[in-house]
């Protein structure tokens, strides 16, 4: 994969910016200039090296994607877009270290992005006490309700509560959880197992698996002996493909069911992934003139055969609904900006989008699917939008 | 007093002058000046940004203390500011305290947890006479198992996602309460931690102490032979350095307000030792700059391009390896040396 991102051409572009930039601290590095009124300058931070470099591309593509097209029509009430890329290295220091950048050096009007937990932990300790807007595009637990911050993705019960109700009806009963040892995979599986027990399932067993484990086998023996219907995987990154392949080589049985399986994943791995299930609230299948163009245009900009996720769809959708909210709003102030959020919709690749009041998360859709041999995903059942429920959150 | 008393005492009187005549110590008091001077004309941003810089420069310091002076290379640094920085964050946030006691109480946590850490793993090794590469291989260990304890136990660490909610430094004095959350006070008291610590170490260093280290490092076997208990001094050295790493984690959480994995791992663990390497070992002022200079060129460099920045800076190191092997704290000396050399030649 990585060969992929260091080309030659980027090789020698990047050895240039690396001479310019020493040119630049030889003459003192000039102010950058402030930016004028007349553009709305957006911010993007996101894991662009270490652990999430894959997937932080991807939604960085959607994000510009978006500018661009935002741009191209005349900008956010005609004002200009401008926008910033910046590497949080998938740690807390540099995710602080940039996020401050954005927000007090920069001064951006929101900022956009990011995958990891930690990510969104660390930029929102800089942007919360700064009242700057912070838009969070990934999947995740769901449990952040604070006024400055938004998200894109979807949470436990646009995900896993449908994906639960629709398996225990058409597929199984019982389940088995394997999951990379981190809080992801573990709150995920509470969130399981409520849903299951909710809807009269049992979960037979639960293991988590600290990164680099290289046998999985005695899962496996565990797994043949409790006769599950159905295995639910989340194990994170490389691990994820060496689960999957001792799972295949083993024959064991069971549907296979993950809530982090898309597009970058079966595009990589088709023949692993073929057959399982997996619940997003995009997939590059969808049927809709929107999802047509989007592709098109995707692919037009970055390159035929290149998978879109569910996590850049997100952040191209969260970029359009702040472009929406300005509008409203009339005004880039945070404070009339975040109210506005609510009031708008956007007919997105995914479907129809639009905030909750309530706890700024985006009422996602959920699709649940399974992967075909060519890696796309075949709809199973599409259970439209569907209104985020974060407990005790009421903003 | 003898003779020789006297000879050696003016002789370190003139030393000491010299010392203080020295541009570098100019240079380097106009370089403090200007740094506590920084809230009168700087930004948020910077303030907060050289604040942080400051207290990874003062755990590079203690990295410092015990790799410049006593040779020992411990790869498990980050275990030690980590400790720090969670003992803060259990003390502020689990147990419930009044945030007035409870951030001296976690100052103290935190630093004493770091020490002790230390204290136990450094006995086992140091009394046994584990030293060199072994000695390094085993606080690399340390700092592993410190991240997958702070990963795994996560009711009391909050695993992946860390420990949000740190309160910012408070203290009460005679039912005087005083909290640190004005970002210039918050700056000038980390600046003012630094210099006292830098100072006192410097000023322990420079004497009989310094001395018995560098014989120690030199060989520990001759120094033991003139009656030196070598094991003992080691031992202080690494628990002190690991006290002043914890102090220095600590603080960071305050300022940061929450704690995560990564300020517990491997890879600051590595990034301090590069501090420290850029730097200059065994300045104990090199520590600081090596910190500012490495933070400065990773701010830079990966704004200006997000993907391949890492290879720049990794071709910074291997340049700066092979130009100014001593760090940056040797360009003067280093200086002379080449032209030195030029004049011989011509």
């Amino acid at each position: 994969m990585s060969t992929k991102f260091i080309t030659r051409r980027t090789t020698l572009k990047g050895i240039g910016t690396g001479l310019a930039a020493g040119g630049l601290a030889m003459t003192g590095f000039p102010a950058i200039v402030k930016a004028q009124s007349e553009t709305v300058k957006i911010g993007f931070l996101t894991a662009l090296t270490g652990l999430e470099t894959i997937l932080g591309e991807t939604q960085l593509n959607c994000f510009k994607l978006a500018v661009e097209e935002i741009n191209a029509a005349g900008g956010i009430d005609g004002r200009e877009v401008e926008f910033l890329v910046e590497d949080d290295q998938t740690t807390t220091k540099g995710t602080i270290d940039k996020a401050r950048k954005l927000a007090f050096q920069d001064e951006v009007d929101a900022i956009i992005g990011m995958i990891a937990s930690l990510e969104h932990v660390a930029a929102r300790s800089v942007t919360t006490p700064a009242k700057k807007l912070l838009m969070y595009t990934t999947y995740y637990e769901g449990e952040v309700c604070e006024r400055y911050f938004a998200a894109t993705g979807q949470v436990p019960n646009q995900q896993i509560v449908p994906t639960t109700k629709w398996l225990t009806e058409n597929v199984g009963k019982s389940v088995y959880i394997l999951g990379s040892d981190y809080i992801w995979p573990r709150r995920s599986a509470e969130a399981i197992k409520n849903a299951f027990e909710a809807n009269g399932g049992k979960v037979l067993g639960a293991e988590f698996f600290p990164f680099g484990t290289q046998d999985f086998g005695p899962a496996f023996d565990r797994i043949r002996a409790a006769k599950p219907d159905l295995v639910w995987m989340m194990v994170a990154g490389a691990d994820g493909v060496t689960v999957l392949k001792q799972y295949r080589s083993f024959g064991l049985e069971p549907q296979l069911v993950g809530n982090a399986w898309d597009e970058i994943y079966s595009f990589a791995h088709p023949d692993l992934a073929e057959g399982t299930i997996s619940n997003q609230a995009y997939f590059m299948g969808i049927d809709t003139p929107e999802n047509k163009r989007f592709i098109e245009a995707y692919r037009a900009r970055f390159g035929a055969d290149k998978p879109i996720n569910a996590i850049g769809e997100a952040a191209y959708d969260a970029t359009y609904l702040y472009k929406l909210a300005v509008e409203k709003a009339g005004s880039t102030d945070v404070e009339k900006v975040i109210p506005a959020l609510s009031q708008v919709e956007f007919a997105a690749p995914q479907g129809r989008v639009n905030m909750s009041a309530i706890n700024n998360h985006m009422r996602c859709n959920s699709i649940l699917a399974r992967a075909k041999a060519d890696g796309m995903w075949e709809t199973i059942e599409n259970f439209g939008q569907i209104d985020p429920d974060i407990p005790g959150c009421s903003l | 007093m003898s003779a020789q008393d006297q000879i050696s005492a003016a002789a370190r009187a003139t030393a000491r002058d010299a010392t203080f005549a020295r541009p570098k110590f100019v240079l380097i008091a106009a370089g403090w000046l200007v740094l506590a001077s920084l809230p009168f004309w700087a930004g948020a941003y910077n303030i907060a940004t050289i604040r942080d810089v400051l207290l990874f420069g003062l755990f590079a310091l203690s990295l410092d203390f015990l790799w410049g002076r006593t040779g020992i290379l411990s790869f498990g640094h980050a275990a030690f500011f980590g400790l720090g920085a969670y003992g803060m964050a259990i003390v502020t946030i689990k147990l419930g305290l009044d945030p007035a006691s409870a951030s001296l109480l976690g100052l103290l946590g935190g630093t004493g947890l770091a020490m002790l850490a230390a204290l136990v793993v450094g006995y086992f090794l140091i009394f046994s006479g584990v030293r060199g590469t072994y000695l390094t291989i085993v606080t690399l260990a340390l700092t592993v198992i410190a991240q997958h304890i702070a990963i795994g136990w996560s009711e009391v660490t909050g695993g992946d996602s860390g420990l949000i909610g740190v309160p910012p430094l408070t203290f009460e004095l005679f039912g005087w309460r005083y909290a640190l959350s004005d970002p210039s006070q918050f700056y000038w008291f980390v600046l003012l931690l630094a210099s006292i610590i830098l100072l006192v170490l410097w000023r322990v260093l420079s004497g009989r102490y310094g001395h018995i280290l560098t014989a120690i490092e030199d060989n520990e076997l001759r120094a033991r032979t003139i009656g030196h208990h070598t094991d003992r001094h080691l031992l202080t050295v690494f628990v002190v350095s690991a006290g002043i790493a914890g102090l220095a984690g600590a603080i960071y959480a305050t300022g940061t307000g929450f704690v995560a994995p990564d300020m517990i791992g491997l890879m600051l663990s590595t990034e301090v030792i590069m501090w420290v390497a850029v730097g200059g070992r065994g300045t104990l002022v090199g520590p600081f700059i090596g910190a500012f200079v490495v933070w400065w060129l990773q701010q830079k460099i990966s704004s200006i391009d997000t993907k391949l920045w890492p290879m720049f800076i990794g071709l910074f190191f291997i340049a700066m390896v092979f130009l100014f092997p001593n760090g940056v704290m040797s360009l003067g000396e280093r200086g002379r040396q080449l032209r030195a050399r030029l004049w011989r030649r011509a």
